[in-house]
């Protein structure tokens, strides 16, 4: 069974996950964060799982609602742990808030030569991307700390976006196949095969 | 022959370029500015738009398949 | 029947060639035939409507023609009748035929108007102590601020100097006439203000050449216009060969002096003219002498002017103190 490593399990990473319950695949969560309240408005995770771990939550969310079996590391991605954490992958999904995370991953794959895939979306919720590494470059926040789009407002397109993540990892899954796609108000769009 | 993506305000719409020279960032932004202002991206009607709405946003560069180049300037995307 | 009778007896006259095509005396407007002068006084064969140059002369007696005095700047003279500081625009314009010494700046000038409304240089007057004390004060980029008994024209003529002095020092081509524009408050104000005011120009001139630009990367992109098939010429009609006589008599139309034109090929035809004293340079089709570069800033609309109303246009910009040259 392949191993699907989501490393940031948030806004996208969460509803990513869910959308990835029925796959053929072993999905290993990675997140240092605890679910605040606040997250339970745009992330996967319920009232219950407030103040845990993420990766944990959600591994008990799996379990608990459908029956899945996950994996989940409680910590932060850095370059001394990375080819731990994600060594063993087939396929590498990066979720993270931070330019500095993703760049961490990116830097990783090339050098291990692991597909990975990313997801991200604006601040504005009005816009997100998935596109494959190599056609990925990640943009710095607007300032350290900024809020993400958390507001509850923003779930539609979250929800959006981390369902165009789920299809990426799919098809690769599946198939092999590495779509990038757009995704705005107005709908998703493949930008490439 | 180049296709510039657009998108704001969470609608996106292409818009073709007869250009076989290389653009700056500076002028992909300036250009969207002057293309939506006029009206002539179909599928992103804006009512006003200021001579800065793209200043912050992110310019991308593809090669198609075909031989083509896609050019993409889309708001940042810094969250997960 | 003899027609020759009817043509133009011969004549010889002299005129002071200012440039273009055309020669003006008393009473009527000649054409002059190539090779053209250098510009100055000269003795010119008159036959019908046609002179020829034969040689240089001395300025002729210029009494019998209005007299104009006023401060000199850089081959300009600021009116010294000028009262309301808001008349700097009409009351400025450029010397003809000035010595080969060149005026001290702000040296007081006697100029006559010729039969082509041209002003030409008479002689200098005396300058008095005020003349004196703004040379010094320009020699610093000082400001003459409350100076006592400067004339308007003095005034004008000052903040033109300062702004010019400051835009060398900048690096950054000025026109007199852009000077022009802010010239009175830069006399009172001095060099920061001059300073502001150049670098003022050279963004809208910046930003003009870069929305051009732009322009006309959008504009590639558009279909090409449907070909119209071209109605067979006949002898009068516009061709690319006629294009510099027709761009000649098109700006002698709207009182402008055409300098030189130049094919770039592609039907476009590279205009220099002379306008108000200014120079201009503009980019317009060959055939039909619609503008594609004005050369001065008409924030987009250039195509909207043909080669004979764009002086007015220029006018326009030039009174309302907006005038930004783009292309020199």
């Amino acid at each position: 069974m392949k191993r699907v490593v989501f490393c940031g399990v948030g806004a996208l990473g969460s509803n990513a996950v869910v959308a990835c319950r029925n796959l053929e695949a072993r999905l290993v969560l990675v997140d240092f964060d605890r679910v605040e309240s606040k997250n339970c408005l745009s992330q996967a995770f319920v009232k219950p799982s407030i103040g845990k771990n993420k990766a944990d939550a959600l591994k008990l969310q799996l379990s608990s609602f459908w029956g899945v079996k996950a994996e989940s590391f409680g910590v932060r991605v850095d370059e001394g742990n990375v080819a731990t954490l994600c060594g063993s992958a087939d396929l590498v999904v990066d979720a993270f808030d931070n330019a500095k995370s993703r760049r961490v991953l990116s830097a990783w794959a090339k050098s291990a030569g692991k597909p990975l895939v990313h997801a991200a979306v604006s601040a504005d919720g009005t816009f997100g991307l998935v596109r494959w590494d190599g056609r990925f470059a990640a943009d710095e926040e607007p300032s350290a700390g900024a809020a993400t789009c958390e507001g509850g407002e923003h779930l539609p397109l979250i929800a959006l976006v981390a369902s165009t993540l789920a299809r990426a990892v799919q098809d690769y899954v599946e198939r092999g196949a590495r779509r990038d796609s757009m995704v705005a108000l107005s709908g998703v769009t493949t930008t490439s095969e | 022959m180049a296709v510039l993506n657009i998108t704001y305000g969470g609608l996106s719409a292409d818009y073709p370029l007869d250009v076989d020279y290389p653009l700056t960032d500076r002028d992909v932004r300036r250009i969207a500015v002057e293309v939506v202002r006029s009206g002539g991206v179909r599928g992103l009607p804006v009512a006003s738009l200021g001579e800065r709405a793209f200043d912050d946003y992110v310019v991308d560069r593809f090669d198609t398949v075909h031989g083509g180049r896609r050019i993409y300037l889309r708001p940042k995307v810094p969250f997960g | 029947m003899d027609y020759t009778k009817f043509l133009g007896k011969k004549e010889e006259a002299v005129l002071a060639y200012l440039g273009g095509p055309f020669a003006h005396g008393k009473d009527r407007r000649v054409r002059v035939d190539a090779p053209r002068p250098s510009l100055g006084f000269h003795r010119f064969a008159i036959e019908g409507r046609v002179a020829r140059a034969l040689a240089p002369e001395e300025s002729p007696d210029l009494a019998d023609l209005p007299r104009v005095r006023g401060h000199h700047v850089r081959g300009w003279v600021t009116r010294s009748s000028l009262r309301d500081r808001r008349e700097h625009v009409q009351d400025l314009e450029p010397v003809r035929v000035l010595p080969a010494e060149e005026p001290a700046p702000l040296s007081i000038v006697r100029a006559r108007r010729w039969h082509s409304g041209d002003l030409v240089f008479e002689s200098l007057d005396f300058d008095g102590d005020v003349e004196e004390t703004a040379r010094l004060r320009l020699e610093k980029l000082e400001p003459l601020g409350e100076m006592k008994g400067v004339p308007a024209s003095l005034r004008l003529a000052y903040g033109v100097a300062l702004t010019l002095a400051v835009a060398d020092k900048l690096a950054i081509p000025l026109s007199v006439r852009e000077a022009a524009a802010a010239g009175p408050r830069i006399a009172d104000d001095g060099e920061a203000a001059a300073r502001a005011f150049v670098t003022a120009v050279e963004t809208r001139r910046v930003e003009a050449s870069e929305r051009a630009r732009i322009r006309a990367i959008v504009e590639g992109r558009r279909p090409r216009e449907p070909v119209v098939a071209r109605p067979v010429r006949h002898r009068d009609a516009p061709t690319l060969d006629n294009a510099h006589l027709r761009a000649e008599i098109a700006l002698d139309v709207a009182h402008a002096r055409m300098l030189s034109s130049r094919n770039l090929g592609n039907g476009n035809l590279e205009v220099a003219f002379e306008f108000m004293g200014e120079r201009f340079t503009s980019v317009v089709d060959a055939l039909s002498l619609h503008v594609y570069d004005s050369g001065v800033c008409l924030a987009g609309a250039d195509e909207l002017v043909t080669l004979e109303s764009l002086p007015g246009v220029i006018r326009e910009a030039i009174e309302t103190d907006a005038l930004v040259i783009t292309r020199r």
